[in-house]
């Protein structure tokens, strides 16, 4: 009687710290003898990343993050991950940090870098620290969303009361001078003779986009007629038309400035690439306002693209000098 | 005037004399059953029976309101969030409410009544028919004896009942989920995954631990200083379980307060 | 080997119980305290243990002030002790072996089989032979007393103090009890202090007696000066008639 008193109370003891042990190491995800190794990501700050949070590759969970710390000695943020042992990584493998929904809870997720070529990684001075970039926070994204949907509203309207043989004209005129910036790129290219052959090359493809560029507005621009009586057309006249008259005023600085040649030649290569992206992506059957509405990351392209010009032009305006340092991408 | 207000002066100063003489009892009280630690001989013996008495034999109450606590956290979760909160935010609400709050709370009130009232009523019992005054003249320190065992049992098994609690009540959950709200197994394990953190399960164990000790401590005082018949036993158990709630839920916004 | 109680004052808020009681028990001595109803003979006994502390005046058994004893020395003072409660006073949720053997158990070095053995045989001195297994609850008030009376002498305490043994058992049985009281101080040299209201019993067994009333002791004397006593309060208890206590009052 005693003696199976002791045995129950025993019995429940271990059944108490069994269900304990095991309870939390389940609800922590990390199951028995996984093999699991440690990976660090240096990153310029991580948004809403928290311990805890899923670490993903190729969309499949394989870990969690460990551990959030202020790198020593530098302006970064180093984040811990263990993960799975087995995970095939890719190769030159970059870590992004993203919403995984909308409700706040974020992810880590692991890239090879060439997916991502036009992301600013936090690239870090010591091996092994894989290099890291935070997207814009959902709510910066959903602001941003917003604020395009309403601008598009906007040349929505205006194309459909103002598409005129004027506005046709005023495209053309667009697309010939994005061909003349080109030009005049290519020509101030002549006159440097410190790093031609680098430039030169840049400005080639560059050029190549261009033209492919306009050669896609222009391919647009065909199927104008039937586009017009929806406004689909709208945000394409817009961007073009505002994108022609910043890359003239741009062409004019960069006359201007050109001390500062490479750097500003460098940037306004990504422009045109991003330019490119997006002109790709119309032409490629997905020319729809509606289409346009639903993909968020032709959103963020496009807003960058116009951030970039945006800022670049302010900036070489009011201060050229201290332009050179600052990063834009 | 001076007669006006004497009274209720009076009543206020009496109250506070009481009220702090009460404190003063229930200091010396824990101090003799800190003393009493001491002397392993006495009640050793005891304690494995206690643990099975307050403990073991608490596990199906717990589990009980554990289970049905469980239930209801999930269906209540699901009507609160509709349209814009996805469903398996249910999982990351049944276990961390019941991880952090009502695993432990509702199981110390539970408990409360079922080992508080217990022994408040044995040893009242035992203090108004001279059993505690026969410990004595058989050389037992009746604190050693009664308060010990009763004591470190609460504090050992509160947090082994209150695991199970927890465990069943996300159980309760998880069941609920997926067999009332079009839930899958993976997406609440999403859910509770989520927003879980180790420390919430230290949280929940320092809670009961607490709990425990606070139970069966006001228990075994209030037990001890019962005086008279069955109506002081009586009288004995209703502070024990008043006395010991409330100190639980004191304690639940001190911890929240301390700790989180 | 012996019990003082020295001009032992205790009051319950204004009901003052005991009013300065002095009463010397000597060593291997048994004496009958007889009273009124109420008038604090419990509460004395209680005094002699440290159950109650006296609000003045002190208690010495074996030679040590009870009052003044730090608390092991208590406990091994209580080992030498035995105690009877008037109501028994029984661990309920025990059975009658497990209660007689709570205080063998506190006695170093006594074995498993000897506490069976001491059990038995305290139960078969009460007459309670078979009755280990029961529950306090099974038994009767004379029975429970009688299982009282076998835990309390269970450990051959040097001291017993009896707080009304007697009282509700047959006359047979009073007798046998009566008869182990004896027994256990001609054979074991037990001091004993015997509270008792069964007049018969306390001229049987007592050496002395002493009538505690008014919270003093009235009268102290050998049963034969008892019986011949001229106190008025004192034939009034002896004899059962309450109109000569009247008289004095
Ligand atoms: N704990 C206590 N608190 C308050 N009063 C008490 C207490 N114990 C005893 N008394 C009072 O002290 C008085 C003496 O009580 P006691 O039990 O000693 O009487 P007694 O002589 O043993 O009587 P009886 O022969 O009926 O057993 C009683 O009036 C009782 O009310
Ligand atoms: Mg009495």
């Amino acid at each position: 009687m005693k003696k199976r008193t002791d045995v129950v109370v025993g019995a429940a003891i271990l059944a108490g710290i069994v269900v304990i042990v095991v309870g939390t190491l389940w609800l922590k995800g990390s199951g028995f003898g996984r093999e699991e190794i440690e990976l660090e990501a240096r990153f310029r700050e991580v948004g809403q990343l928290l311990v805890g949070n899923t670490v993903k590759l190729r969309g499949v969970p394989i870990g969690r993050v460990e551990e959030i710390s202020f790198e020593r000695g530098g302006d970064g943020v180093l984040v811990k991950m263990r993960i799975d042992r087995d995970a095939p990584l890719p190769e030159d493998p970059v870590v992004i940090l993203s919403p995984e929904s909308l409700f706040g809870d974020w992810q880590a997720e692991i890239h090879p870098r060439a997916q991502f070529p036009r992301y600013a990684f936090a690239e870090s001075a010591e091996p092994g620290v894989l290099p890291g970039y935070s997207l814009p926070d959902i709510s910066r994204l959903t602001a941003v969303a917003d604020e395009i949907a309403g601008n598009l509203a906007v040349l929505t309207d205006r194309v459909e009361t103002a598409f005129t043989e004027q506005t046709a004209e005023n495209i053309r005129q667009a697309i010939e001078n994005i061909q003349i910036v080109s030009e005049r790129l290519t020509g101030l290219v002549a006159t440097q003779q410190e790093a031609v052959e680098e430039v030169a090359r840049r400005l080639n493809e560059t050029t190549a986009t261009l033209s492919e560029a306009a050669f896609a507005v222009r391919r647009t621009m065909e199927q104008v007629d039937s586009a017009v009586a929806n406004g689909e057309i709208a945000a394409i006249v817009g961007n073009v038309a505002s994108a022609s008259a910043k890359f003239d005023s741009l062409s004019m600085e960069l006359l201007r400035a050109s001390a500062e040649f490479r750097a500003i030649a460098f940037r306004a290569d990504s422009a045109m690439q991003a330019m490119g992206a997006i002109a790709a992506r119309l032409q490629a059957g997905e020319g729809s306002l509606g289409l346009l509405l639903q993909d968020s990351t032709l959103y963020a392209d496009l807003l960058r693209t116009n951030a970039i010009l945006q800022a670049l032009l302010k900036d070489i305006q009011e201060n050229p000098r201290k332009y050179i340092k600052l990063e834009i991408f | 005037m001076n007669g006006l207000w004497s009274a209720p002066l009076a009543w206020v100063g009496r109250s506070a004399l009481e009220l702090s003489a009460g404190f003063g009892r229930f200091g010396r009280f824990t101090a003799s059953a800190v003393r009493a630690l001491s002397d392993t001989g006495t009640w050793g013996r005891q304690l494995i029976e206690q643990m099975a008495r307050l403990g073991v034999e608490s596990i199906p109450i717990a589990v009980f309101i554990a289970a049905f606590t469980g239930i209801v956290l999930a269906l209540q979760a699901s009507y609160t969030f509709t349209g814009a909160v996805p469903l398996y935010f249910v999982g990351a609400l049944v276990a961390k409410t019941m991880i952090l709050e009502l695993g432990p709370v509702l199981t110390g009130l539970a408990l409360a009544g079922r080992v508080g009232a217990n022994i408040a009523s044995e040893i009242g019992t035992m203090r108004v028919t001279e059993q505690i005054d026969a410990l004595e003249t058989l050389a037992y320190d009746p604190v050693a004896y009664l308060v010990v065992p009763r004591v470190l049992a609460g504090v050992v098994m509160f947090p082994i009942v209150v695991a199970f609690a927890d465990a069943v009540g996300i159980a309760a959950g998880w069941i609920t989920s997926i067999n009332l709200l079009d839930l899958s197994t993976p997406e609440f394990v999403r859910g509770v995954r989520l927003f879980f953190d180790t420390f919430d399960v230290r949280y929940s164990l320092v809670k009961a631990t607490s709990f425990g000790l606070v139970v069966t401590l006001v228990g075994c005082f209030s037990g001890f200083g019962a005086a008279g018949g069955a109506a002081a036993v009586g009288r004995a158990t209703t502070q024990a379980v008043v006395l010991s709630s409330m100190l639980i839920l004191v304690l639940d916004a001190f911890w929240a307060a301390v700790l989180l | 080997m012996s019990i003082r109680i020295w001009e032992v004052r205790k009051s319950f808020g204004a009901r003052v119980v005991l009013d300065g009681v002095t009463l010397d028990v000597d060593a291997g001595e048994t004496v009958a305290i007889i009273g009124f109803s109420g008038s604090g003979k419990s509460v004395l006994l209680k005094t002699i243990v440290g159950l109650l502390k006296p609000d003045s005046g002190a208690v010495f058994v074996d030679g040590q002030d009870v009052g003044a004893l730090r608390r092991e020395e208590l406990y091994a003072l209580r080992r030498q002790v035995g105690y009877v409660f008037q109501f028994a006073a029984l661990f309920d949720s025990m059975t009658v072996e497990e209660n007689v053997a709570m205080g063998l158990r506190r006695v170093p070095g006594m074995t498993e089989a000897q506490i069976r053995e001491r059990v038995e045989e305290s139960l078969r001195l009460v007459e309670l032979e078979g009755y280990g297994a029961r529950l306090p609850g099974q038994l009767s008030g004379g029975q429970r007393k009688r299982v009282g009376l076998a835990r309390a002498i269970a450990t051959r305490p040097r001291y017993v103090l009896y707080d009304e043994p007697t009282t509700g058992l047959d006359p047979v049985t009073t007798a046998v009890i009566d008869r182990l009281i004896l027994k256990l101080d001609r054979e074991l040299g037990v001091t004993s202090l015997v509270v008792t209201h069964n007049m018969e019993s306390a001229l049987r067994i007592a050496d002395r007696i002493a009538f505690l009333h008014d919270g003093r002791v009235r009268f102290t004397g050998t049963p034969d000066e008892v019986r011949s006593s001229e106190d008025p309060i004192v034939r009034a208890f002896i004899e059962g008639r309450p109109e000569l206590a009247q008289e004095v009052v």
